[in-house]
C-alpha cells in the first residue's frame, strides 16, 4: 500500500501548522517547529523498504514482516519516544517526543483524505494495534497530484509572511 | 540519563519497532473486509462474486481485452467494464487501486472502480523529487537550530552548552 502524500507537503503543512503556535506559547520556538516538521516524515519511515525490502527480511529471517507497521500508532509512537531518546534532559525529552508525535500526527492526517478505491480511508492499517475502522473518505487526491503540494507551498507561504509580522512587532 | 542509558533505550525501542513489523505483517490480512491477495492468489474459487480490494503494481496492459497483470497476482484484473480512457492511461510500472468482484470462472478480478495511484515512472519520479526537497527542508530547519554532539551522542541546541 504506497498511496501516500509526498514528503514535501507533509513537512511544509507541519510547518504551517506549529509555528503559530511561537506566537501563543512561550517556550515553543522555531526550534520546536523544526522538531515538529521532522516528525512529520516518521510516518513514512518504512519507504526503508526501497533499500531494504519486507520480502528479502521475510526470506533471510524466516519471519513475517512488513515496514508498513512503521504507518501506524504502535510505530509511530515507539520511533517518536526513540527520537526524544537523541536529546539530554528530562523536559527536553518529553518537549521533543510530543512534538515528534505531533508532527506525525499532522502526517497521518494529511494522508486520511486520499482517494481510496473503495471510497474509505485506510485508517483500518493507520490504527494498528487498535481494532480496525474505516470511515468513508472525501478523496480529495492521489499522490502525485501537483496541485497538493502547491496548496501545502500556498499555506505555508502565507504562515511565513505573518510569522515575519509577528516577529517585527 | 546517562548516554549509556539513552542508547539502550534508542536500541530497545528500535528493536521494538521492527518487533511491530513483525506483528504487524501477521495482523495486516485481519485488518482488511476483503480476502487478502495471499488467500486470493492461493484460488478465486473460494471467494466467487465477492468483492475485494487490490492494489495492483502494472505488469503489462491488454488493451484490447481490458486486462491487467501484476507479477505478485495469479490472476488478471479486468478492467474493460471500467471508462475506457483508463486503460489508455495505464503504463507498466504504474500503480492502482482496483475496487471489484471475483470472477473464478474467468479467474479474474472484474474492476468496478480504478484509481491510479502512479500512472508511470514519471509519477515516481515526482514523488522521490519531492520529498527528498521535504527531508532537506527538514532537515536543514533541524540541523539550523540543533547540532549533534558526537561526545554524548545526542542533539544540542546551538550556541548552548550543557554539562
Amino acid at each position: 500500500v504506497s498511496a501516500v502524500a509526498e514528503w514535501l507537503t507533509h513537512v511544509l503543512l507541519a510547518y504551517a501548522a506549529f509555528t503559530p503556535l511561537t506566537w501563543v506559547v512561550s517556550w515553543f520556538d522555531q526550534r520546536w517547529v523544526a522538531v515538529a516538521m521532522v516528525g512529520a516524515i516518521i510516518p513514512d519511515l518504512g519507504r526503508i523498504d526501497l533499500l531494504v525490502d519486507s520480502d528479502w527480511i521475510e526470506a533471510t529471517f524466516g519471519v513475517p514482516f512488513s515496514w508498513g507497521g512503521v504507518h501506524t500508532l504502535a510505530g509511530i509512537g515507539l520511533l517518536c519516544v526513540a527520537g526524544a531518546t537523541l536529546v539530554r534532559g528530562r523536559r527536553r525529552q518529553i518537549r521533543t517526543g510530543l512534538l515528534l508525535a505531533c508532527g506525525a500526527v499532522s502526517h497521518v492526517v494529511v494522508d486520511l483524505p486520499q482517494v481510496y478505491a473503495d471510497d474509505r480511508m485506510l485508517t483500518n492499517l493507520y490504527l494498528y494495534p487498535l481494532p480496525p475502522w474505516r470511515p468513508p473518505t472525501p478523496g480529495w487526491y492521489v499522490s502525485p497530484d501537483a496541485f497538493v503540494v502547491v496548496v501545502a507551498a500556498l499555506v505555508a507561504s502565507v504562515v511565513f509572511v505573518a510569522d515575519t509580522v509577528v516577529r517585527k512587532r | 540519563m546517562s548516554t549509556r542509558r539513552r542508547v539502550l533505550a534508542l536500541t530497545l525501542l528500535l528493536a521494538l519497532t521492527l518487533g511491530v513489523c513483525v506483528q504487524y505483517d501477521r495482523a495486516d490480512t485481519d485488518r482488511w473486509a476483503y480476502p487478502s491477495q495471499g488467500a486470493l492468489n492461493a484460488g478465486l474459487d473460494r471467494y466467487d462474486g465477492q468483492e475485494v480490494m487490490l492494489f495492483v503494481t502494472i505488469a503489462d496492459v491488454d488493451r484490447e481485452t481490458g486486462r491487467v497483470t501484476d507479477e505478485e497476482l495469479a490472476f488478471a484484473v479486468d478492467i474493460a467494464d471500467v471508462d475506457g480512457s483508463v486503460a489508455d492511461r495505464l503504463e507498466a510500472g504504474g500503480e492502482i487501486q482496483v475496487s471489484g468482484t471475483v470472477d473464478a470462472d474467468e479467474n479474474t478480478v472484474t474492476a468496478e472502480r480504478v484509481v491510479i495511484d502512479y500512472q508511470n515512472s514519471g509519477d515516481w519520479l515526482y514523488l522521490a523529487g519531492t520529498s527528498m526537497l521535504g527531508v532537506m527542508l527538514a532537515g536543514g530547519s533541524l540541523f539550523r537550530y540543533w547540532r549533534p554532539d558526537f561526545s554524548t551522542l545526542s542533539l544540542e541546541l546551538r550556541g548552548e552548552r550543557r554539562g
